[in-house]
């Protein structure tokens, strides 16, 4: 009896658990993509996906053919990821295109079983957006060797700095010139120098590594820069940064007159720690433009960030599939800009995740 | 003779006495170690992920595990943030809680009633937890609007920051639980030898399924304080703090047979823990080189459990 008592009510309360989640599902939704679609910056990405899609367009006024396209996408939990898969998922719609987002949980051997899954059941094409640049070459040269078109999406396939021979494609970042970026940004915070601390995201991983290096280049033509400490996060978390920042505080003090995040999420948890110190004149640079990280930067408690454009990115990489798919020319390389955002210019940058 | 005395300072004091070793090495590698502004940070690091490891410590005393409490956190601490946006810090507070016990008591109903085993319980509702966190945010950043809802994390009452409060509060009421009260009794009882529990007519299931919905409670209380310091909640938040509390239990000498432990012993595994990370970042060690020692410090404490038990 109590037994069925029991049954009756876990029943109710995941009906109702599930109609909460789908509720609040809902409202966030439409929230978000009315905010990602108001995309003011982006004014060279989006001339270049007019272009693409006015080709595709044209060539095809009644109806395209539906293509099987896959995308396989490193993670889908990084607050990131949502507007970039977003962006696939709209342009897909936009031209009545099949498209599955396969997630890749972090795990780069996940990535290239995702991807030879798709070369085995003979997908029209393939986008990858890999984990790490070498480790999902095996996989990518299985689907050139099916002849399955494979591109590359917002992180290279290969380890040089070109697009990888046999992918029709390359639509994405280079990571190493937004570390670099950052490194500007932080010569024209501290024009005289000083401390500053790094806080880097999960050890290991290729895009922390080039924004490390790139950074570190860029801040050696300042050498009253000094690096005071250098910590890493296990998952870009915010928590995480609080805390690394709270340390660098009891160990350096005053010292410490810069902070470079590698990503705005992380830059808003070291801002925590450095409010709570009264350590208001930090300079803190990060990466990314987060909605949260322009505020920061609008209320003037953060100096400067680059941009991210996921949202532009997903269209960009979507309408080249196309594009290849229907035999229209277009560039087969196209590296997504990452303008500088300071106080100066906050106000036109909306932020999309 | 002699052996027996150290057996037991062992088993007694062991994370205790590796804790001062710690604490004195590190004291002597950097002045910017030992003082008050320190160890109050040090403790407030600790909070959140030592409320989650109270309820670690009753579920692994009752013979069972719980691997979805990161996940609940993630989620209750998604749900406060964003039902506080809309309705108010009280009601998004109150549902957060609530959701907390229901996952915890549907824990506790399918390993005890459905009899199914506590790590593949756990590891399946820590997916689908994470999975609801996903389907809430879409995968976005909620970030928060009300002013006062950032108090309980970034609060201080005196010079006492509001999250160690909450976690002093919380491990003294378990304490107290699990050290004076007759239900309390019944549940080291029940993890030390169910069959036994059973038979002197203590209802297993009620006992461990208690455990995982006080589990389930306190992981949405840390949710909160979480969101609440950062005032905004990402779909990924607490991940991996399930492990996190179950190393600090663990270090903090809670046997993972069941029967046996300590709430106050697993709160210092868990600062043991933060100790370590602080130490590391002031002396500004090379993160890669953090990993291994991180991990020669768990296997470390941990072995002197193992000698224990072997000795016995």
């Amino acid at each position: 009896m109590i037994k069925k008592i029991l049954i009756c009510l876990l029943v109710t309360i995941f009906i109702v658990s599930l109609g909460v989640i789908s509720s609040g599902c809902r409202v966030v939704t439409t929230d978000e993509a009315v905010a990602s679609q108001t995309t003011a910056a982006a004014e060279t990405t989006k001339a270049a996906e007019t272009t693409a899609a006015a080709t595709v367009k044209d060539n095809n006024a009644t109806g395209l053919k539906q293509f099987n396209i896959v995308f396989v996408i490193a993670g889908v939990d990084a607050p990131f990821c949502a507007p970039y898969m977003k962006g696939y998922q709209d342009a897909a719609k936009a031209y009545g295109q099949k498209l599955e987002i396969k997630d890749g949980k972090w795990d780069a051997n996940v990535v290239n079983n995702l991807i030879e899954d798709a070369v085995a059941a003979k997908v029209d094409a393939i986008a990858v957006n890999p984990i790490d640049s070498v480790a999902v070459v095996p996989a990518v040269e299985e689907a050139i060797k099916a002849k399955v078109p494979i591109m590359g999406s917002w992180v290279r396939i290969g380890a040089k700095n070109e697009l990888y021979p046999g992918t029709f494609a390359y639509v994405g970042i280079d990571e190493w010139q937004r570390g670099f970026a950052a490194g500007n940004l932080m010569l024209k915070a501290l024009p005289d120098g000083g401390g500053i601390v790094l806080i880097e995201g999960t050890p290991g991983m290729q895009a922390v590594n080039d924004r490390r290096d790139g950074f570190l280049a860029a801040i050696k033509s300042n050498p009253k820069i000094e690096v005071l400490g250098q910590q890493a996060t296990k998952s870009w978390g915010r928590e995480e940064a609080t805390k690394i920042m709270e340390n660098f505080i009891q160990a350096n003090g005053d010292k410490i007159k810069g902070l470079y995040a590698q990503d705005d999420n992380m830059a808003i948890g070291g801002l925590l720690a450095l409010e709570e110190a009264g350590m208001k004149d930090v300079k803190a640079v990060g990466i990314g433009g987060s909605k949260e990280g322009i505020k920061a930067i609008l209320d003037g408690k953060m100096y400067g960030t680059v941009y991210d454009q996921p949202y532009e990115a997903g269209v960009l990489a979507f309408t080249s599939i196309l594009n290849y798919l229907l035999g229209v020319k277009f560039p087969d390389e196209i590296i997504i800009k990452n303008p500088l955002v300071t106080i100066e210019n906050a106000s036109l940058f909306p932020g999309e995740w | 003779m002699r052996g027996e005395i150290w057996k037991k300072v062992f088993k007694n004091y062991g994370v205790i006495i590796f804790f001062v070793i710690l604490v004195i090495i590190l004291s002597l590698l950097s002045n910017k170690f030992l003082n008050i502004a320190n160890v109050l940070n040090i403790i407030r690091q600790s909070s959140i992920i030592g409320l989650v490891a109270i309820g670690s410590t009753l579920t692994i005393i009752s013979g069972n595990f719980d691997l979805s409490v990161g996940s609940v956190a993630g989620l209750t601490g998604v749900i406060a943030i964003s039902l506080t946006n809309r309705f108010g810090v009280v009601s998004g507070v109150i549902i957060a809680l609530l959701v907390g016990i229901v996952v915890g008591f549907i824990n506790g109903f399918l390993v005890t009633k459905a009899r199914i085993n506590s790590f593949i319980v756990t590891l399946g509702m820590m997916t689908i937890v994470r999975g609801c966190a996903l389907l809430w945010t879409n995968g976005y950043i909620v970030a928060g609007k009300i002013e006062s809802y950032k108090l309980i994390g970034r609060g201080m009452i005196g010079p006492i920051p509001i999250p160690i409060i909450i976690l002093v509060v919380f491990v003294a009421i378990f304490w107290f639980f699990m050290q004076k009260t007759r239900t309390g009794r019944y549940i080291y009882a029940v993890g030390g030898n169910k069959e036994t529990a059973y038979l002197s007519g203590i209802s297993v299931s009620r006992y461990q399924t208690m455990c995982y919905v006080i589990g389930g409670f306190l992981a949405a209380i840390a949710g909160i304080v979480l969101t609440s310091r950062m005032n905004a909640a990402t779909p990924n938040d607490g991940t991996g703090y399930e492990f996190d509390a179950i190393t600090g239990t663990i270090i903090g000498g809670t046997s993972l047979a069941g029967g046996e432990g300590n709430v106050l012993k697993s709160i210092l595994g868990v600062i043991l823990l933060n100790v370590i990370n602080n130490g590391f970042n002031i002396l500004n060690v090379n993160p890669y080189i953090q990993y291994v020692f991180r991990g020669f410090i768990i296997l470390a404490s941990v072995a002197i459990y193992s000698v224990r038990f072997r000795k016995e």
